[in-house]
């Protein structure tokens, strides 16, 4: 709980995403260090969450943060938030190591480059801090009942699709179906309810 | 599936499915498809179905990358690394620098204070005894048994006053038009006592401006005074008088 406060408060004193992204457009090379400093625990938590090993964690982390340095030109410092895209960077670079491990690299490396296009992260009129995010999605979440919690895992921390986890929980796919739709639905109307 | 026909909530559940990665590969192809066209309702719900999903993040438990990540990457990256090294010994050096002078600084300003306290509490201790003896004036001048002596009114060449003279707690001269005090000279209040005894030593006093106020205390027999007397004498004070009587005010008690 500390480091989120900690997220918080690095981010009230340093500016918010859109200065750091105006920087690391200009390969400012302290908004690197910035932008490490800000998300480097929470990236690091969810890549540890999905490869369940620190060193492969420390080395996927090193990778989503370069990623995102190499690609923010892209990005449109006015209207940008950096942070889920980096998350959503983190975690893919995280499962495309969980599939590659299990021989599905080729099958599945493009969907997951799909939905970290820069441009799914601009225009957003969403400026809640992350750590607000934080808190209420753990709170929504912890409202939903245990399957709809343990399909939601399995699909963001483990990648897997709705018909593995099917085969994984001895459910019928449309069991299944409904239960990350449920918890999906409840978690989307607590993160929007303002 | 198509897109047109499902109602808004499902559109959200769509969109959050794709970034998920848990659509059926034909929708996720036709998903796809919206998007690399710039779809604007495919866009936008995909941009608010990735801010939401990406969220999940937080539902990871709390770790902490070790320190060579940030070592590592900020080299990669080109840019300097902001770690303290032996900066801290810098640092802390001046920190200590720092608080010396502001002890240092918080010394004197608690030295000067405490001057200043001991001066106050000085003046303080001057007022009080001051205090104490106008009230000890006040009290002989206003008890009945005061004896009250005029001088100086018949005489051509002034000084002029008042004496008080009260048994239990002394006598109070009160002298105006005095002669100035040559250098190394002062006004000496003398009791002449009745019977022709030598005059009695009753204390030293200074004069300014003409003016002199002399307060003798202690018990005293105004029966046994003849008169009060004031001459001017060295210094240090004489055992008998040594220069002309400036003062005689004979006292009369009954």
């Amino acid at each position: 709980m500390i480091w989120h406060i900690l997220i918080l408060f690095a981010e009230l004193v340093s500016g918010d995403d859109q200065q750091l992204i105006e920087r690391l457009r200009k390969r400012d090379p302290d908004a690197m260090s910035d932008l490490y400093d800000r998300y480097s625990r929470v990236v690091y938590s969810v890549i540890l969450r999905i490869v369940r090993n620190s060193a492969v964690a420390e080395e996927l982390s090193q990778e989503a943060f370069l990623r995102a340095w190499n690609r923010a030109e892209g990005f449109d410092s006015a209207r940008g938030r950096i942070g889920p895209w980096l998350l959503t960077i983190a975690r893919n670079r995280a499962i495309d190591y969980l599939r590659s491990t299990a021989g599905q690299q080729q099958a599945t490396t493009f969907e997951l480059m799909s939905s970290e296009r820069i441009t799914l992260f601009v225009n957003t009129e969403d400026r809640m801090l992350d750590q607000e995010q934080a808190r209420r999605i753990r709170a929504a979440f912890s409202q939903l009942n245990q399957n709809q919690r343990q399909v939601l895992e399995l699909a963001y921390f483990e990648g897997l699709s709705q018909s593995e986890m099917a085969d994984k929980l001895g459910q019928p796919l449309g069991t299944v179906k409904t239960w990350v739709r449920t918890a999906l639905t409840t978690l989307r109307e607590s993160f929007h309810v303002a | 599936m198509s897109l047109n026909n499902l109602d808004p909530q499902d559109r959200d559940l769509l969109y959050e499915l794709f970034t998920l990665g848990l659509l059926e590969p034909e929708d996720m192809a036709e998903v796809r498809t919206l998007l690399e066209a710039g779809d604007p309702a495919t866009v936008e719900g995909l941009r608010k179905a990735s801010i939401f999903t990406s969220s999940l993040s937080y539902l990871a438990p709390e770790s902490k990358p070790s320190a060579t990540v940030r070592r590592r990457l900020l080299l990669s990256a080109g840019a300097p690394e902001r770690g303290v090294g032996w900066a801290w010994i810098f640092g802390l050096a001046a920190a200590c620098l720092a608080l010396l002078v502001i002890t240092f600084n918080i010394r004197q300003d608690v030295e000067r204070r405490e001057t200043q306290i001991s001066e106050l509490r000085l003046r303080l201790d001057s007022s009080e005894k001051l205090v104490a003896q106008a009230k000890d004036l006040y009290d002989l001048l206003r008890q009945p048994s005061t004896l009250n002596v005029k001088f100086g009114d018949n005489q051509l060449t002034p000084p002029r006053g008042q004496v008080f003279i009260n048994r239990e707690r002394g006598v109070l001269l009160f002298a105006g038009n005095l002669p100035a005090m040559p250098i190394g000279k002062i006004f000496e209040m003398w009791f002449v006592p009745k019977g022709g005894g030598a005059p009695i030593p009753a204390g030293l006093f200074r004069g300014e401006n003409g003016q002199g106020i002399h307060f003798r205390p202690g018990a005293v027999d105004p029966l046994q005074i003849a008169a009060i007397a004031v001459t001017l004498e060295p210094e240090a004070g004489s055992t008998t008088p040594t220069m002309p009587i400036l003062i005689a005010a004979p006292v009369q008690s009954e």
